[in-house]
């Protein structure tokens, strides 16, 4: 029974890391610009540090499922202990800043049950020292007793990450693109790193937009151009999309039927 | 300080260019657009108004005309020098032309009808019908900077300034039963007709009850995912020349307007000049009109309008009272339930 408690916790230990490795890698704490107030919190907010420890978690956890070697055992050993005592240290200072354990999810300040859980994976991690399996091996040859403990224990530590909590308020409060403020720069930036501004910028001729607007998801920036020698405007959108932004483009030609004005160029001088 | 007006037709040519499938405006209703002007002589069959433009029209005032004067008033009231804003009767299919004006729809310099939509009104003489005429209504909404026993100061936002409303005896506790925090910092929003002295607001009835939050505290609602383009709540009116719409969620980077406080209507960002098509829900009426200025007050107003059944929370748009009437709204009413689309 006890190596069955054993070597349930390598697959629960592997996922774990990757999860961690994936979540560093992907989730920027969003407080990564202000002071982090403490040496240990600047150190975790070091983005080549994060991305290191990243990599070695993930290494780690790919570890655990693929090979019984010691190197293996006992660096999922030393990063969970380096882990407990940062959040003990931050728990200690009663520090305003989060653990960064799952990247930019652990950004609420660290609790008791943060140490606890990050105690709970070091003795998990020590108790997987010198078991002669993988992973995958117990995973292969996974019984009704093992999908148990590890079920109890994702309920266990489920209930000991805020990180669920946070992951589930960032999905309902993501801004949607028609409501998201996004700065005039952003758009530029977007804009400037898209292959339509590289295919038509040989064509523009103003140095700035004469006109620039916003509807719903898009912010549309007019320039003056010039193609096959006639004045043309060139037209872009750009999306207000907070992942992978698009960027859509016309040409226009001026129309003697065009009973507008033309620009307002008041609203391009903003820019 | 006035917002410059938006080629909102340069916009449009050039985003249908990117976006060629989107859906347009809506297409005219016909119905006889409201008229805007200066009282320069009364009679009792006929009012003869001086427009914004520079243009005179004769509107026919017949016994079926009724008249807001700080409440329902004779036609007596028609006096020159009022400044009045007119609804024409229903289109008769055989009546005669229209006198004048000839500008086009959403200029918002435009007191006057549009040539076209209100020749179905006229009367044999060729002066329109008048159906309602509202004489110096005026309104006044916006945070309460100071007050005192029956006056009070309010800001109406960085576009508009601050108003001086008289709240005479005879309407002072019905203003203040509606107005339970009348106090700075509170809102606030009386109709009213303009001061003899032509500046101020003397206080005629409470525009809507007043919310009981501070102004600074609007409640946020709930987000909805995804955000509709097609939105339902209240429309109210603000006192402004000519054919306006002011729209509370402008996008604070697009020039012309402030950061917008977070309003309780779930609205997407627009641009001044971003057209909108706008629905009376009470009348049926339906009219496409350009976004002119930024409704930052109206943002802060999550009432409902119960003119027609009761609207969802929040005020959508601002009219002037022209395109207000325009849409078959009543002034002395203060609102109409309202669906907007963005055109």
């Amino acid at each position: 029974m006890v190596e069955t408690f054993r070597e349930a916790q390598l697959p629960l230990l592997a996922f774990v890391l990757m999860t961690a490795c994936l979540a560093k890698l992907t989730v920027r704490d969003p407080g990564d610009t202000a002071d982090p107030g403490t040496m240990t919190a600047t150190l975790l907010r070091h983005r080549p540090a994060v991305v290191v420890l990243a990599l070695v978690e993930g290494a780690l956890g790919i570890g655990l499922l693929v090979s019984d070697h010691p190197v293996a055992r006992f660096g999922t050993v030393v990063v969970f202990f380096v882990a407990t005592s940062v959040v003990f240290e931050l728990r200690a200072r009663k520090a305003d800043e989060g653990c960064g354990c799952f990247g930019g999810l652990s950004a609420t300040p660290v609790r008791l049950r943060a140490v606890v859980r990050a105690f709970l994976f070091l003795l998990t991690g020590l108790a997987v020292v010198g078991l002669p399996v993988t992973g995958f091996d117990v995973i292969r040859h996974a019984t009704g007793w093992h999908g148990l403990v590890v079920a109890i224990e994702i309920g266990v530590f489920a209930g000991l990450s805020p990180e669920i909590g946070v992951l589930l308020a960032r999905r309902r409060e993501r801004i949607p693109c028609e409501q998201r403020t996004v700065p005039l720069s952003e758009s530029f930036a977007t804009l400037h790193a898209s292959e339509q501004w590289r295919e038509h910028v040989p064509l523009i001729v103003t140095a700035d937009p004469v006109d620039v607007w916003r509807e719903l998801c898009w912010r549309f920036l007019v320039y003056g151009g010039r193609q096959d020698d006639e004045e043309v405007e060139i037209v872009f959108a750009v999306s207000t999309e907070e992942r992978n932004p698009a960027v859509k483009v016309a040409i226009v030609r001026p129309d003697d039927d065009d009973s507008d004005t033309g620009p307002n160029h008041m609203y391009a001088l903003s820019v | 300080m006035p917002q410059s007006p938006i080629d909102a037709a340069y916009r449009r040519r050039l985003r249908q260019a990117v976006f060629p499938d989107v859906e347009g405006s809506a297409p005219d209703q016909g119905w006889p657009a409201a008229v805007a002007g200066l009282v320069l002589e009364a009679g009792p069959r006929l009012l003869v108004l001086a427009t914004n433009d520079g243009h005179e029209v004769r509107v026919a005032v017949s016994e079926k005309t009724s008249v807001w004067y700080a409440g329902a008033a004779a036609t007596s009231a028609l006096q020159p020098g009022r400044r009045a804003i007119v609804r024409p009767a229903a289109p008769r299919p055989s009546a005669g032309g229209l006198a004048s004006t000839g500008s086009s729809a959403g200029d918002p310099a435009d007191d006057g009808p549009v040539a076209g939509e209100v020749t179905a009104a006229g009367s044999a003489t060729g002066a329109m019908t008048a159906d309602r005429i509202w004489l110096d209504i005026v309104r006044a909404n916006g945070v309460i900077v100071d007050r005192g026993r029956a006056t009070v100061e309010i800001d109406e936002g960085p576009h508009r300034g601050r108003t001086h409303v008289v709240i005479p005896a005879n309407v002072l506790s019905h203003i203040l039963v509606r107005h339970p925090h009348f106090e700075p910092g509170y809102l606030f929003d009386v109709i009213g007709i303009r001061a003899a002295d032509g500046h101020g607001v003397v206080a005629v009835r409470p525009g809507a009850p007043q919310p009981d939050y501070p102004a600074d505290q609007v409640p946020k609602r709930r987000p909805v995912w995804p955000v509709p383009h097609e939105f339902a709540g209240t429309a109210t009116w603000f006192s402004a020349p000519g054919r306006q719409v002011a729209y509370p969620a402008i996008d604070p980077s697009g020039g012309g307007c402030q950061a917008p406080p977070n309003g309780c209507a779930t609205l997407p960002y627009l641009s001044l000049g971003s057209e909108l098509v706008i629905r009376n829900e009470c009348t049926g009426r339906t009219a496409t009109m350009p976004v002119t200025q930024c409704g930052c007050t109206a943002a802060r107003f999550c009432d409902r309008c119960v003119t027609c059944g009761t609207s969802p929370r929040g005020r959508i748009v601002e009219l002037s009272p022209a395109s207000f009437v325009d849409l078959g709204g009543d002034l002395d009413e203060g609102c109409f339930n309202v669906t907007v689309r963005v055109g």
